[in-house]
């Protein structure tokens, strides 16, 4: 009784989503997550892949989305877009909008496509090899992704440190409620309604929805910004130009990929790598930064590419790669999927429906934003009086149905204001959101292990996985503790 | 034209008082209201598909005066959903489907309140109990497996899932044979138990026979099944009994309602849940499932749950030993780093980018007020009944949106187009949410 990805309901579902995705991409205030972390709960009566369906084509939509304001008014709509602006606003304010446009757009398609390609290659291998990883192995892996999140951190001074402060008190906040392996409730201050501790869900709204909307209401209203009105230059380019990038296009969707597969690092470090990497080969460095068709190019096709490999890890043991993994990290264990190797023998066509649906939205999402990106300019526009009371409404609700208690939307409430102490602090909110998913993961192995063991530590030197996984973990937290005490103030 | 915004917003507001009052009257007649059971477990789970079964089955038949409607309370091994259960009134309108889960959260410290606290119902069902190795592993028989723990104790490793049934079926076990100690290796629900198997990480593991025929394929065998009779699902597969085991096991269904409902409304649903329970739909699903389709009520079930009870108390679970305290070491850890953070200098992020001085305190006193009207907000839908949920949706909506975050005082026509979007927004939602998406509302 499950829908084929080839039917109206299911491609009606990857458009809206895409839709949907590319608009709040568009406006500075809203993200992917918050959208993606709102619908989540609106899909509990829907099948499970058709959810995934949607869910993939909104994170799809989200991370693409964020170019079109990135090139024509300096604002990133996501963060992922960032390094865009480098290169597509002097372009477009040079007069060729159109070329910028549809050269951040070309470049997603193919970042998007070339990822699917290694999501289909890599992703059942990569499953079947983890059911090998006994719990101390699974343990050690999550200590890297740990330490990874820290090591890419801010590049500023400090920023390795408030990085791995983040990741730890994310781990903190995910410890009360049962324990993973006596079952024993701990830290609940004597609520019995924190016997379950803070669910990822509300978590996450608080955070990425409930403070983002506190943010923007201290933002004070943009202007000054005009569109760039040059000569009207066409957004569909010749497969000539498209040739000449055809190395930057592989190199830059390949570190994407690579980056996305890292848990915990989002699209904006992919970027950042892949463009970096296009300025030190070419001969014209000199150009990046003043609205060369490599920067843009490198930027948006490594971002979307990210979207790919992230899913890699996600599927095959459950690891997300980045925020809005971990929100369909939930949307899996809601409807009822393990993600694992169990996923593909007893539900291969939900790994179909998130494969095919990534690959069918990065098409729909190349023709919409041909078709509408100078039109959705004007959607950034929205005043925050039509925007944030309906969010936060969302977000109540959204909270509330995740097990219809009112406990979950006070721990919403709650983590949003946290978020903004957060951010005031300079803190980074990805390594606390990932350092909260991870942490029971790893804990859960932990007592797994030992409980295996009798007690003992020693597989984790005497597994040959678990030491190599160790081994790295070191030496990457090693060179940017080096790197950390070298950066200047 | 702030004056005029207020004007707008109080005429709606008043108009909005009627419907809501008529509401609230109307919800107060019992013979309306739909009896809500509490699932306290997840939407897609194997006890919400069989209360949702049953619940379709019964709406099918008109076995009752109301509807029942399923209301997903997870959390905490089923002790969340109990609990909201344990409080509520005891009026026939709430109800609590939950297996013997509700006696194992008793005895393993996760719950202080157990079955005695509750009205027995009745019992819709039960899941038989399958000992289950790895394809090529060196056991042929329980017996096997049995001798194994008892010889060198404490060194044979079982997944488990610590405080669920399954736990407690492999203590039975051990308690059935002199000296046999399982080494306990705490995995999860039956997905995780298959990886530990499978993977080799431990030797034996216990699953329901549902669970087990849907992982068989991927390479396992049944040690033993722990019912009276073999399952005729799995007709090769021979009984513990059979094998000189004493150990009768299996998880019953049960539904309970708060102490002291009276006693003709359990009659009442106790006969529509027999009447259902013979219905072809039922019966087909449960073949299907491998559900045990047995009916259990009054006196009778009485009976067999102090005797589940006294066989769960008998069994002593033990301490884990060796495990470290996790957060402890984790705060200790972060207040190192924190100490780093501080050495590092960071600079608070200024809380305005740019902008006048004008700006800054009206934007932090705007967003203050959003914070502290959320809040509010939240708290009357917490204390109210959930019919209001609209009208206090359109005052937050209009409240927050028009007076608070129009960056310039709105003309007639703004105002009249957002208390309009706003009154679409708040009576439009609960539609869309609750038969769109079938969410019930705060």
């Amino acid at each position: 009784m499950n829908p084929e990805l080839f039917t109206p309901e299911i491609l009606g579902l990857i458009a809206l989503g895409t839709l949907l995705g590319i608009v709040v991409g568009a406006i500075p205030g809203l993200t992917g997550a918050m959208l993606i972390a709102l619908t989540l709960p609106l899909t509990f009566s829907m099948n499970g892949d058709a959810a995934l369906a949607l869910l993939v084509a909104m994170y799809v939509g989200s991370v693409s989305g964020g170019l079109i304001t990135a090139t024509l008014l300096k604002m990133p709509g996501t963060p992922a877009s960032v390094i865009t602006t480098l290169d597509g606003y002097p372009m477009a304010s040079g007069g060729r909008p159109g070329r910028a446009l549809g050269l951040g757009i070309g470049a997603s398609l193919i970042g998007g496509v070339i990822s699917w390609g290694f999501l289909v290659l890599l992703a059942r291998p990569a499953a079947t090899w983890s059911t090998k990883l006994a719990p101390f192995d699974l343990f050690a892996l999550v200590l890297v992704a740990l330490v990874s999140i820290a090591a890419i951190s801010e590049r500023e001074r400090g920023g390795l440190w408030r990085g791995l402060f983040a990741a730890l008190i994310g781990c903190l906040a995910v410890m009360p409620g049962l324990h993973p392996a006596t079952g024993e409730p701990r830290l609940t201050f004597g609520l019995v309604e924190m016997s379950d501790g803070f669910k990822l869900l509300p978590v996450l709204i608080g955070l990425f929805a409930f403070n983002q909307i506190i943010q923007d209401s201290l933002r004070p209203a943009e202007k000054g910004i005009e569109t760039p009105s040059g000569k009207s230059d066409r957004i569909w380019l010749p497969l000539r130009d498209w040739l000449k990038q055809s190395v930057n296009l592989i190199r830059s969707s390949v570190i994407g990929t690579l980056i996305g597969i890292l848990p915990g690092i989002g699209a904006n470090v992919g970027s950042t790598v892949a463009y970096g990497a296009a300025r030190s080969v070419s001969d014209k460095p000199e150009k990046f930064g003043t609205g060369c068709d490599e920067g843009i190019v490198a930027s948006e096709a490594a971002n979307n590419a990210t979207v790919g490999g992230a899913l890699i890890p996600l599927i095959a043991l459950g690891i997300p790669g980045s925020v809005i993994d971990a929100v369909l990290l939930g949307a899996f264990v809601i409807h009822g999927l393990q993600p694992g190797p169990l996923l593909f023998k007893n539900h291969p066509e939900t790994v179909h429906m998130i494969s095919g649906s990534f690959f069918v939205a990065n098409g729909v999402m190349f023709v919409m934003m041909i078709l509408t990106a100078r039109g959705l300019v004007r959607l950034s526009r929205v005043p925050l009086a039509w925007l944030a009371p309906p969010v936060i409404v969302f977000c109540i609700v959204g909270s509330y149905a995740l097990a219809n208690r009112m406990f979950d939307v006070w721990v919403m409430i709650g983590f949003g204001i946290f978020g903004f102490i957060m951010n005031r602090l300079r803190l980074p909110l990805a390594p606390f959101v990932i350092g909260f998913v991870l942490a029971p993961l790893a804990e859960e192995n932990l007592s797994a292990g030992l409980m295996a063991s009798g007690g003992s530590w020693a597989p984790l030197v005497t597994r040959p996985f678990a030491l190599i996984c160790v081994l790295i973990a070191v030496v990457a937290a090693g060179i940017s503790i080096r790197r950390a005490a070298r950066m200047p103030d | 034209m702030r004056a005029v915004t207020i004007a707008i917003l109080c005429g709606a507001w008043l108009s909005c008082l009627i419907p809501a009052d008529a509401i609230a009257d109307d919800a107060g007649a019992y013979s309306t209201r739909p009896i809500q059971v509490i699932v306290p477990f997840g939407a897609g789970g194997n006890s919400d598909t069989i209360a949702r079964v049953l619940q379709r089955a019964i709406a099918d038949h008109q076995l009752l005066p109301q509807p029942l409607v399923i209301l997903n309370v997870p959390g905490a091994g089923g002790t969340i959903g109990s609990r909201r259960a344990l409080n509520a009134s005891p009026d026939g309108d709430t109800l609590l489907f939950l297996h013997e889960g509700i006696i194992t959260a008793s005895y393993s410290g996760a719950a202080t309140w157990g079955w005695r606290d509750f009205e027995p119902i009745a019992a819709t069902g039960r899941n038989g109990g399958v000992i289950a190795v790895a394809e090529d592993s060196r056991f042929q028989g329980i017996e096997d497996l049995l001798a194994a723990a008892a010889e060198i104790p404490g060194t044979l490793t079982f997944a488990t899932n610590i405080g669920a049934p399954a736990h407690f079926w492999a203590m039975q076990l051990e308690d059935a044979r002199a000296g046999a100690r399982f080494r306990y290796v705490q995995s999860g629900g039956g997905a995780a138990r298959f990886h530990s198997l499978k993977g080799g990480h431990v030797e034996a593991t216990a699953f329901s026979v549902a669970e087990f025929l849907s992982y068989r394929d991927g390479g396992l065998r049944a040690l033993a099944i722990l019912s009276e009779i073999r399952d005729p699902a799995l007709p090769e597969v021979p009984t513990a009994r059979e094998q000189g085991i004493e150990v009768i096991a299996s998880n019953l269904q049960c539904w309970w309602a708060p102490k002291d409902t009276p006693a003709e409304r359990l009659t009442l649903i106790g006969d529509a849940l027999k009447q259902v329970m013979e219905t072809p739909e039922f019966q087909k699903f449960a073949s299907e499932q491998q559900i045990e389709p047995l009916f259990l009520s009054g006196p009778e079930l009485t009976d067999e749950l102090a005797q589940r009870e006294a066989v769960i108390a008998a069994i002593a679970p033990r301490d884990i030993p060796g495990l470290p305290d996790v957060p402890l070491a984790l705060a200790i850890l972060s207040g190192l780093v924190g100490i780093g953070v501080l050495f590092a200098r960071p600079a608070p992020r200024k809380l305005i980018q740019q902008g006048q001085v004008r700006d800054r305190t009206l934007l932090i006193r705007r967003t203050v007020t959003l914070v502290f009207a959320t809040i509010f907000y939240a708290g009357l839908l917490a204390v109210s009944d959930s019919s209001l949920f609209a009208f206090f949706t359109f005052f937050f909506l209009t409240g927050i949106g028009n007076l608070l975050m129009m960056p310039r005082q709105p003309s007639w026509r703004e105002g009249i187009a957002f208390v309009g979007f706003a009154g679409l927004m708040a009576y439009g939602l609960p539609w869309v949410f609750e038969t769109v998406f079938g969410i019930s509302m705060p």
